[in-house]
């Protein structure tokens, strides 16, 4: 089933002579169980279409429905709560509290929604991201690499309905990316999560079900693997 | 009898505390109600974009909204055991359209064959023609079905801390008669032993699979290089060629299923090679990927768990 689907999604800025048509009709849809990439270079609008689909920030026409909910119908506080119970995020900086340790970092979401962490789910994650010995560790102990796979287990660990990547390994090394990336995919399938990344590297997007091509606000290609033949 | 004041405010005082008891008990029996109809018709989430009774601050809330993601697992997996059935068709409809021109070919072949006038030369020509035909057949049928079930998970192979060494030189050994007709040598980067997480026989056919990819697509007197690379999680696996190369568009899809390439000769080969090899690795947690310049030869990475 569709977890994720847009409608004709238009954000535009300014007005007249200086309107920027940052997104200009997106019409996607995102399968449960899927790991998309959504590729286009800088100012293709994928950084746009990200901050609509998380609810972070309103469109200015279209609709975006995730897991049966057309977000832009919620007031803030509802979008908040939606955002922190069904929506897990991956910056590319990591974006993990300094002051707090690795596990706490993890159940944060969990225990900002006034709910208990699943101890053994967590443990399960970690142990597949290679980050058990890490759990008391302050992110500044951490290198690039665990600290993204830190963020990445905490964004498991709410089981959002889907998880956006937001050039994920940007502040990696060649080496390391091709590491998380990895994981990234592993643990997606393993907890059945839905993960749409946001990419400017076509390179990074071939372990992904579907690439989705941006370009000025619209979509110019999606491909599916898997579902693509040569017909003799 | 006289009615004292404290009287009258213990007798109000009991009325209100029941009477908010009673309000209590009414929200209280109305929440649950609303979690009765919930279970009862689990598709409800999805027809109900108005609702936002789970995105509020409350406990009940929270306990709607937890109840809704249970629910729509469940139907998650009932999706799934449908989609199967349909991978199955997809299965039978795929062998029927790569093995039609095998087919063709062969009763093409056998006609020309029961001319009695054909010389003894051209007859051994036609009659081996046949037999390539039929052994393609035969691959295709094999590796067909044996992706068909890696996709559903009905071949669970044993991945195991196994030595890598002897895997890459079953691999290697494979390919040598191969290699050497184009005169291609394989050199594989000195290193110590280790133990990697994996099955010793299919991820022997995966990397088969990947050096039988590049030599094919290398020019004769050329080199293949096998490296490895331990990494925190992985080790990576590298097979470079100096063959023609791919461009990054083509990245994805030449790991999809009967994917040619652009570039690519139509006899040979039937797209399914690195279709399986990625098959087999993610059934034991790595993976493979490429990066590659047309004209510059191509790398693969191959991922393995350094412990499973």
């Amino acid at each position: 089933m569709k977890i994720l689907e847009t409608k004709d999604l238009k954000k535009y800025y300014g007005k007249g002579a200086g309107l920027v048509k940052a997104l200009d009709g997106i019409n996607l849809s995102v399968e449960e169980g899927e790991f998309a990439a959504v590729v286009g270079t800088s100012g293709s609008g994928k950084s746009t279409l990200l901050h609509m689909l998380g609810g972070l920030d309103y469109a200015t026409s279209g609709t975006v429905t995730v897991a049966g909910k057309e977000i832009f119908k919620l007031n803030e506080n509802e979008l908040t709560i939606f955002r922190r119970r069904r929506i897990g995020f991956i910056f590319q900086s990591y974006n993990l509290v300094p002051i707090l340790s690795v596990r706490e970092n993890i159940t944060l979401p969990v225990e900002l929604d006034g709910r208990r962490a699943d101890q053994r789910y967590i443990n399960e994650i970690v142990e597949m991201l290679g980050i058990q010995d890490k759990m008391n560790s302050l992110p500044n102990q951490l290198s690039g690499g665990q600290q993204q796979r830190v963020a990445i287990a905490r964004a498991l660990a709410s089981k959002p309905a889907i998880i956006l990547a937001d050039e994920p390994t940007g502040n990696l090394d060649s080496k390391t990316t091709q590491e998380v990336l990895g994981l990234l995919k592993l643990t997606g399938e393993r907890f059945h999560q839905t993960i749409v990344m946001i990419t400017h590297n076509e390179a990074l997007a071939q372990l992904c079900d579907r690439v989705i091509h941006i370009e000025d606000g619209r979509i110019v290609g999606d491909s599916v693997r898997g579902g693509v033949r040569h017909e003799k | 009898m006289t009615v004292s004041v404290l009287d009258i405010c213990l007798a109000v005082g009991i009325l209100l505390c029941l009477a908010a008891l009673i309000t209590w008990a009414c929200y209280y029996f109305r929440q649950l109600k609303k979690m009765d109809a919930l279970l009862e018709n689990y598709s409800l989430w999805q027809l109900s974009a108005e609702d936002v009774q789970d995105i509020q601050e409350t406990r009940e809330s929270r306990i709607i909204s937890q109840l809704r993601q249970i629910l729509s697992d469940a139907s998650e997996k009932e999706r799934l055991a449908v989609s199967e059935k349909n991978q199955v068709m997809e299965l039978i409809s795929d062998l029927s359209h790569q093995l039609k021109t095998p087919l063709a070919n062969i009763v093409m072949n056998t006609e020309i064959l029961m001319d009695d006038g054909l010389d003894a030369e051209n007859r051994k020509d036609f009659l081996e023609r046949t037999r390539g035909q039929a052994e393609k057949m035969q691959w295709l049928m094999a590796n067909l079905i044996k992706a068909s079930r890696l996709e559903n998970g009905i071949i669970d192979f044993k991945a195991e801390n196994a030595m890598i060494k002897p895997t890459l030189a079953s691999a290697i050994g494979t390919v040598y008669a191969q290699a050497s007709k184009k005169n291609i040598e394989i050199f594989m980067e000195e290193f110590q032993d280790r133990t990697l997480w994996h099955n010793p026989k299919w991820t022997g056919e995966a990397i088969t699979n990947i050096l039988e990819n590049a030599v094919k697509y290398s020019p004769e007197h050329s080199h293949i290089r096998i490296g490895i690379r331990p990494l925190d999680i992985y080790t990576c696996i590298t097979i470079a060629d100096e063959g023609m190369g791919i461009s990054e568009e083509e990245y994805p899809k030449i790991f999809q299923r009967f994917y040619r390439g652009e570039q690519a000769e139509s006899n040979d080969g039937s797209g399914l090679g690195l279709y399986l090899s990625q098959l087999i690795l993610q059934s034991e947690k790595g993976y493979v990927t490429v990066s590659s310049r047309l004209g510059e030869g191509s790398c693969f990475s191959v991922f393995l768990l350094n412990h499973g």
